[in-house]
Order: structure tokens, then C-alpha cells, then sequence
């Protein structure tokens, strides 16, 4: 099975050398693409330097835009999974393995790497957004996520065809909820994921309550009414 | 309030989530985009439904009639969300003229 790692990179000068070069030197026998969104730090020079395999945006697009990038490069190459994948190490590569595996056996199409399906949350104000996404995606399609803003996804090939030409196609929560209402396969599987060791995220307090009212509406509202992409 | 401009208060926002709907279902429009909107024909639809409500907000700024508060803020939010906006054309457009440099001067480095 062909599989793709992407790996979306704004400003990741500081990180991005050590979780390319542990995926290139552990795990070589998967194929990854490095998406730059318009950097404005030596993100770029430090990928060329090194010879990495990069998509470099000239502007910045935001996250869904450079994964969606990856997406169509996943597509363009018909590669079989194409797993989401943070560029500022709190993803552990060791776990990959075990989100193609349960996509392979048991044929789902969307696998969550998941930090809370054996594990308990802590109780922190960001848990508390990640369990009012929880409870509306339970709300709207019955099916239990622990873990819905996980940024470790991975997508199986008919997945990957419609992010790589459907707007509103981002790798947030709306989406995997509305894909799951429509039939789609969806599994979290348990793993460890790391504090960020340098930078900084980009969802500061303004980021994160327009992240959290566009999740709400589009769970509760509009995916009534959206036609499926094909 | 009377009930005439209630009713068409509520028809006004049902039309706007209804019309913004309609736009996503045709992948015409950005789910970001309609946040605002909603919020907007939600809050309308709040004012209509319970007049009572602006009724309190008025008396509290000291604004004489309900309906002139109704009609300040919705100036108000209108004037806001134009300024968001320009905001926003003045980003397209940057990185427009970016991505057309970028091109060129690929173009040239090609030859």
C-alpha cells in the first residue's frame, strides 16, 4: 500500500529538520511531502538544504489550503492512505504503522490518532472545546469521537479524491463529521503525542473562539444541507 | 415594536440562513464566510421573537425607541463588518500581486 505523510509547515524552522529527518532515517518505507504556507522564517532554505521533498506555496493559505495541496499531490500520485501529520513534532511517528494497519484490516476510511480512547482527558479550557465538539458530533451522527481536533489523521483513497477537489474540505472536525454522517468508516485508534518543543501554535484565544463557532455551525447546521462532493 | 416589522424582521433572517445554505450546498461559498451571517439573522431572529429583550438594551443605553436601537446596532455591525472586509480585500490583493511576482520571476529564472 502506498502511503503519503504530509506535512503542512508554517514557520517550523525550528522543528521541522528533526521529525523529517526520524521519518526519513526510522520510517522509509513511507513516502511524505513537506507543504510550505508562505514561511516566513528559512522553513524553505532549511528543505532544500536538506534535499526534503517539498511543496513550497509562494502565498500563505492557512492550514486547509496546504493540506489540501497535499491532498491533490496524494491524488495526482495515487497513493492508497495519506496521513496527516504536524511538522512541529508532537505527532510520534512510531504510531503510523498501527493507523495503516487498522485501515488495511478493517477497512475504514478515516483513522483518528487519538489521545483520549483508553486515556482521560485533563480538564483545561481547551478540553472543554474539544468536548463540546465531541458531544455535537454525537449529537448529529451518533457515533462517539473522543478526540476530534487530533491533528493525526489518516484518509484512505476515496477520501482522499474529495478533499483533493471539493471546497470546504478542511482536516478539521466538520469534516470527518460530515463524512461519517454520509456513510464513511471512522476510527480512532490510542496514541501518545508530544508538548510542542519549539514555536508556537497558531490558535491563540481569538484564533480559537472563530475555530470553535464555525465547528459549531457547521456540525449543527450546515452539514443538513450540504451535498457530498464526488 | 409592532408586529409588521417583527415578522418581517424574522423573514429577513430566516431568508439570509436559508440563502446562505443554499450557497454552501452549492459549494459556492466558504463555510468560514456564513459565521457571520448567521450570527447576524440568529441575533435578528433573537430581537424579533422576544421584543422585550431589545426593549431592556434600549432603555439601558438610554435610546429612546427600540426601534432606533434595533437600527443603531445593525449600522453598527454593518459598519464593523465592512471594515473586516476591507481589511480583508487589502490581504487578497497583496497576496495576488505576490503570487504574480513569484510567477514571473519563476518565469524568468526558467529561460
Amino acid at each position: 500500500m502506498k502511503t503519503l505523510i504530509i506535512i503542512p509547515a508554517y514557520n517550523e524552522s525550528e522543528n521541522i529538520e528533526r521529525v523529517v529527518n526520524n521519518l526519513i532515517l526510522n520510517y522509509p518505507q513511507y513516502d511524505y511531502a513537506i507543504v510550505n504556507d508562505g514561511s516566513r522564517d528559512n522553513t524553505v532554505k532549511i528543505c532544500k538544504d536538506n534535499g526534503y521533498n517539498l511543496i513550497d506555496l509562494p502565498v500563505n493559505l492557512g492550514l486547509s489550503g496546504a493540506f489540501q495541496t497535499g491532498m491533490m499531490y496524494a491524488f495526482e500520485h495515487n497513493y492508497d492512505y495519506a496521513i496527516q501529520f504536524d511538522g512541529d513534532g508532537q505527532h510520534r511517528a512510531e504510531f503510523l504503522e498501527e493507523l495503516i494497519n487498522e485501515a488495511e484490516i478493517n477497512n475504514i476510511d478515516i483513522v483518528i490518532g487519538s489521545r483520549f480512547v483508553t486515556e482521560k482527558k485533563q480538564k483545561s479550557l481547551r478540553m472543554m472545546g474539544n468536548n463540546l465538539i465531541s458531544a455535537i458530533i454525537k449529537m448529529t451522527t451518533g457515533k462517539k469521537i473522543n478526540d476530534p481536533t487530533s491533528g493525526m489523521r489518516l484518509y484512505d483513497k476515496t477520501v482522499i479524491k474529495e478533499f483533493a477537489q471539493n471546497i470546504n474540505y478542511g482536516p478539521e472536525p466538520d469534516t470527518i463529521a460530515f463524512l461519517m454522517k454520509n456513510g464513511l468508516l471512522c476510527k480512532e485508534i490510542q496514541v501518545k503525542m508530544d508538548e510542542r518543543i519549539a514555536g508556537e501554535s497558531y490558535l491563540n484565544l481569538k484564533a480559537s473562539i472563530a475555530y470553535m463557532m464555525k465547528m459549531c455551525i457547521s456540525i449543527l447546521l450546515v452539514q443538513w444541507v450540504r451535498k457530498r462532493g464526488k | 415594536m409592532t408586529i409588521l416589522l417583527r415578522i418581517i424582521l424574522i423573514l429577513v433572517s430566516l431568508f439570509t440562513v436559508f440563502y446562505m445554505l443554499r450557497r454552501i450546498r452549492k459549494s459556492q461559498m466558504n463555510i468560514e464566510d456564513t459565521v457571520f451571517w448567521m450570527v447576524f439573522a440568529f441575533g435578528l431572529l433573537l430581537f424579533s421573537i422576544f421584543p422585550s429583550l431589545a426593549d431592556v438594551l434600549a432603555k439601558l443605553l438610554g435610546v429612546g425607541s427600540t426601534v432606533n436601537f434595533l437600527f443603531l446596532s445593525i449600522i453598527f455591525l454593518l459598519l464593523i463588518k465592512q471594515f473586516l472586509m476591507t481589511i480583508k480585500i487589502s490581504n487578497l490583493e497583496t497576496k495576488l500581486k505576490t503570487l504574480v511576482q513569484k510567477i514571473a520571476i519563476q518565469n524568468n529564472d526558467k529561460k
